[in-house]
């Protein structure tokens, strides 16, 4: 079988999860009526929620999930290292203390800063620990245990908060689990230019990425300027995992499992393997998001804790793999 | 006669002398006078001392760990209270310095803390974080008991009981059941018939939509689950200095489609009085509100309650 | 090698006496600092053995607990931490990382949260359990299934499954803490690590686990001498390597797991007090781990008067700030390691 031939079917896969994204939910829609409103809304109750709540919704999942899966591709293949993630690099930890704070600090705030915060705080935390073990050459143990102490730095300043004003940051408490539960169009509006143009500047830049990924000594030997190439797509990596996270919180893993996915079925190279990263990406998301609304419906479960539960045992076992070279 | 007297009074002096004797959470409490200094670690016990006439020498009134603080109802009657920090973390210092004789403290939010509270004086332990309406009412009783008040207790209680019986006659027969929710800015969460709120509206003749959900009491739904439960009635709790995400959902066009929004039949209450108070003076204000805002009668909110 | 000359037995005593009269004059001045003010002279009369009730009581019965807790459970994490370093050969290596915490953590709540109606005091057993079930986890995936190799603990792998299952337990125990309607308060104050509420009662609990434990870790030292030798020059000189670091590990994830009954998790403890042992006394295990243990006591307890003192009566809990020292430590730690 040609190996291409994953490509529609992970776009097929990625229609699949759309289109139970929008008929499952706290109420079922039957996939004709999905159809006929989709064409003609009719401002019936459950024209509504399709327009006004699973679309958007499902939209956000696909975005960030995309997101997500190829930031985590690029900085695997720029590290050359495959435990790097977003979340390892304290991406999410950083987002969720920004937006703690707004939750905490500025109850009063609109809407619209909890994006833009957030996206600030994954950035700094990220810089942080990635700059930290760049310094002193990336390996997978010094870049996981960097993470772990910028996360675990700013989770003491969170959990300062949430002691401290506990009441208030109780609100927030499910927020900070990752969900794309009630996001709107706005939210959409919101994350779609930087992540459509983030995706589509890594689409771009996958020959470069090939080039990197076979060591810099090569790279710069094939003519490659290895520095700035690699600081470019470290950057956009982290851009695209902080716009992610600043919508839908902290939803680890899935740029860890969806990259590793990816490069198992199409190979190493990232021509290829990053198209399919964000369709597996996204479909994987909103299909984790539909489980989440289903298991305790009408109650919504965040899809990141149920994300990390399904990761974390693939993230054990990547580790057992690596740390036995 | 004369004998009766002394008979009487021999009794009476005997029952001082043996003191009393209340059982709580943790045990059973033998005091050999009522006690007179009283520190409150929860703002149930405050409400039900004040409601007695007892005011403690020290309270949890502390705002430390963002504690939103007394509510409103309770918050100009407790002013001259020394706070002796709050209740997540009562300050063990302050508390001994102020040298009670009885300390009430939550069964579930002091249970580490107990042993300490014990050593500085005899302490109490109820269920008044996670209690119900039984629960709360045991407990004023008991505290009546404790600081030398059982009648006023009593009578407390009998009025209580009084004026739920007057509030079911407001209570419309058949009404439509309805859903409570307390509303923060992030998240919406429905109290089912088994939580506090929940199981007192019941008690006032209105019925509850929602049964526990796998041992849940409360949970949080967002819009879609909302308009999913559809909810005849629907009762909000908010605070008056927060902007609850309601205000987000009423921008939706969803929103009007939720038959209590198409029958006007949102009520609002303050969180603060309704969740945090708990205690006599608390349940009277809620039974009063309840009449107030004509969600019993299954009548469009009064001005104060409208959403 | 050349440096080595620099630690001499001397200089470690002399350090040792130092940190000694260091936490002896911490502990004198935390027995005067609290919500409560007490004057010197009225803390003196009580530690003579007079002094009115009130006073007595505060000293005596609240804060001496406290840095009595305060003191072993900081040795305790120290000890812990400078054997994990020793054992796995990775300065990084901390009970923080090692799934100890993490374990912990997730039981407490489970604890707490699963089972409101739990007799009182149950909820630093349930922390202990949680501890070595971590441990056993981190120890059990990072074993070589099948294999038959004698390195049956490799140092790199034993870390980064140490950072997975970490990762693991923390997701599942956020599942649990969304669900939870409060008691999340209780929960977190625990977790990060927090000598409030000590009292006699706690400070027996961890004692004769201090008793025990903290000899034991010194007659370890040898031991991890040889271990930081290097596997096949502590093999030729006669070290079953593999028994050996199991029971380092054994007695440090044990000191960890006493220690978080006594004051909850103590984030960086376990890295920062024998990183700092190591630059005063250099590396040898024996005058290593007893004044890193005496660094760890000090530095906890200075971190609880800190905040018991900074916004009374607000308690700051001392994990939070041995963490904000701490983790920039490690990232300093992470950049010099090369």
């Amino acid at each position: 079988m040609n190996r291409l031939a994953f490509l529609p079917l992970g776009l097929g896969v990625l229609v699949a999860a759309f289109l139970a994204s929008l008929a499952l939910g706290a109420s079922d829609i039957p996939l004709r009526r999905v159809a006929t409103l989709l064409l003609h809304p009719d401002g019936s109750t459950e024209s509504l929620i399709l327009e006004t709540l699973r679309l958007p919704r499902t939209l956000v999942a696909a975005l960030a999930g995309a997101g997500l899966g190829v930031s985590g591709l690029m900085l695997q293949a720029v590290t050359r290292n495959p435990l790097a993630d977003p979340g390892i690099l304290g991406v999410e930890a950083g987002g969720a203390l920004a937006i703690l704070v707004l939750v905490v600090f500025f109850p009063a705030a609109p809407a619209g800063w909890f994006i833009p915060a957030a996206f600030l705080g994954g950035t700094l935390a990220a810089l942080v620990a990635y700059s930290v073990a760049r310094s002193v050459g990336i390996t997978p143990l010094r870049l996981a245990l960097a993470g772990v102490a910028v996360a675990s730095l700013v989770g003491a300043a969170s959990r300062t908060i949430q002691l401290l004003w506990e009441e208030r940051a109780q609100g927030a408490l499910f927020a900070l689990s990752g969900s794309v539960a009630g996001r709107t169009w706005a939210q959409v509006g919101q994350i779609a230019p930087w992540l459509l143009a983030g995706l589509l500047a890594a689409l771009l830049l996958t020959p470069r990425l090939n080039v990197l990924a076979l060591g810099e000594d090569v790279a710069r030997g094939l003519g490659a300027r290895t520095e700035r190439d690699s600081l470019l797509i470290t950057g956009l990596g982290v851009l695209l995992a902080a716009a992610s996270v600043s919508v839908v919180g902290p939803v680890g893993f899935v740029g860890l499992i969806v990259p590793h996915a990816a490069r198992a079925l199409l190979g190493p190279d990232h021509r290829r393997s990053l198209p399919l990263c964000a369709l597996l990406g996204a479909a994987f998301l909103i299909a984790a998001d539909v489980a989440a609304r289903l298991i305790d419906r009408p109650a919504e479960t965040p899809v990141g804790i149920l994300v990390a539960a399904a990761g974390a045992p693939f993230f054990v076992l990547l580790a057992r793999r690596i740390g036995r070279r | 006669m004369h004998k009766n007297i002394l008979v009487l009074s021999a009794f009476t002096l005997l029952s001082v002398a043996a003191g009393l004797t209340v059982g709580h959470e943790r045990g059973t409490l033998d005091l050999k006078t009522p006690a007179r200094r009283v520190v409150a670690l929860e703002y149930s016990f405050l409400d039900t001392l004040v409601a007695l006439g007892v005011k403690p020498v020290g309270a949890a009134l502390g705002l430390q760990g963002g504690d939103r603080g007394a509510p409103p109802y309770l918050a100009p009657r407790v002013k001259a209270i020394p706070a002796t920090g709050s209740r997540a973390q009562p300050s063990l210092e302050l508390i001994a310095a102020s040298r009670p004789d009885l300390i009430l403290a939550d069964a579930f939010v002091h249970q580490d803390t107990y042993p300490q509270l014990a050593r500085i004086a005899p302490t109490a332990a109820f269920q008044s974080r996670r209690g119900s309406l039984d629960d709360l009412n045991a407990q004023t009783l008991a505290i009546g008991q404790l600081v030398g008040r059982e009648a006023a207790a009593k009578r407390l209680l009998a009025d209580q009981r009084a004026l739920i019986n007057k509030a079911r006659a407001f209570a419309k027969k058949g009404a439509p059941s309805f859903v409570a929710a307390v509303v923060t800015p992030r998240s919406l969460t429905v109290h089912t018939r088994e939580s506090f709120v929940g199981s007192f509206l019941e008690d006032l003749g209105r019925k509850n939509q929602l049964p526990v959900k796998d041992g849940q009491t409360q949970y949080e739904v967002a819009l879609e689950g909302l308009v999913a439960l559809n909810p005849q009635t629907l009762v909000l709790f908010t605070a008056p200095d927060e902007t609850p995400i309601t205000d987000a959902w009423k921008k939706n066009p969803l929103w009007q489609k939720i038959a209590a929004v198409q029958r006007g039949r949102v009520y609002q209450f303050n969180r603060d009085n309704w969740t945090r108070g708990r205690g006599p003076l608390a349940l009277r204000l809620m039974v009063a509100e309840t009449i107030q805002s004509r969600l019993l009668q299954d009548a469009a909110p009064g001005a104060d309650f409208r959403d | 090698m050349i440096h080595t000359s620099r630690y001499t037995g001397r200089r470690a005593l002399f350090i040792g006496v130092l940190l000694l009269g260091a936490a002896l004059l911490l502990g004198i001045l935390a027995l005067g600092l609290g919500a409560v003010k007490t004057p010197t002279g009225d803390v003196v009369q009580v530690l003579l053995g007079r002094g009115d009730e009130l006073t007595r009581q505060l000293v005596l019965e609240l804060r001496a607990p406290r840095i009595v807790v305060a003191l072993l459970t900081g040795a305790m994490f120290a000890a812990s931490g400078a054997m994990m370093q020793g054992v796995i050969r990775n300065p990084l290596a901390s009970p923080d990382i090692i799934g100890v915490g993490a374990g912990a953590g997730l039981a407490a709540t489970l604890f707490l949260l699963a089972w409101p109606g739990a007799p009182p005091g149950g909820l630093p057993w349930a922390a202990l359990a949680g501890a070595w079930a971590g441990f056993a986890l981190v120890l059990l995936l990072s074993r070589e299934w099948g294999g038959h190799t004698g390195n049956a603990l490799h140092p790199v792998r034993l870390a980064l499954v140490g950072v997975a299952v970490a990762a693991a337990l923390g997701a599942a125990q956020q599942l649990v803490l969304v669900r939870a309607p409060d008691g999340l308060g209780a929960a977190l104050s625990f977790l990060t690590g927090t000598v409030y509420g000590a009292d006699a009662v706690r400070a027996a609990r961890v004692l004769p686990w201090a008793l025990v434990l903290l000899p034991a870790a010194l007659l370890c030292a040898r031991t991890l001498d040889v271990l930081n030798l290097g596997e096949d020059l502590a093999t030729s000189l006669g070290t079953r390597v593999g028994a050996a670091r199991l029971f380092c590990l054994a007695v440090a994830v044990a000191l960890a797991g006493a220690a978080v009954t006594g004051a909850g998790i103590l984030g960086f403890v376990g890295l920062l007090a024998p990183h700092l042992a190591r630059l005063l006394v250099g590396a040898r295990h024996a005058r290593l781990l007893p004044v890193a243990m005496l660094l760890g006591a000090v530095l906890v307890l200075a971190a609880d008067t800190l905040g018991r003192a900074l916004l009374p009566p607000t308690e700051v809990p001392a994990g939070i700030f041995t963490t904000l020292v701490g983790a920039p430590y490690f990232l300093y730690l992470l950049r010099r390691t090369r």
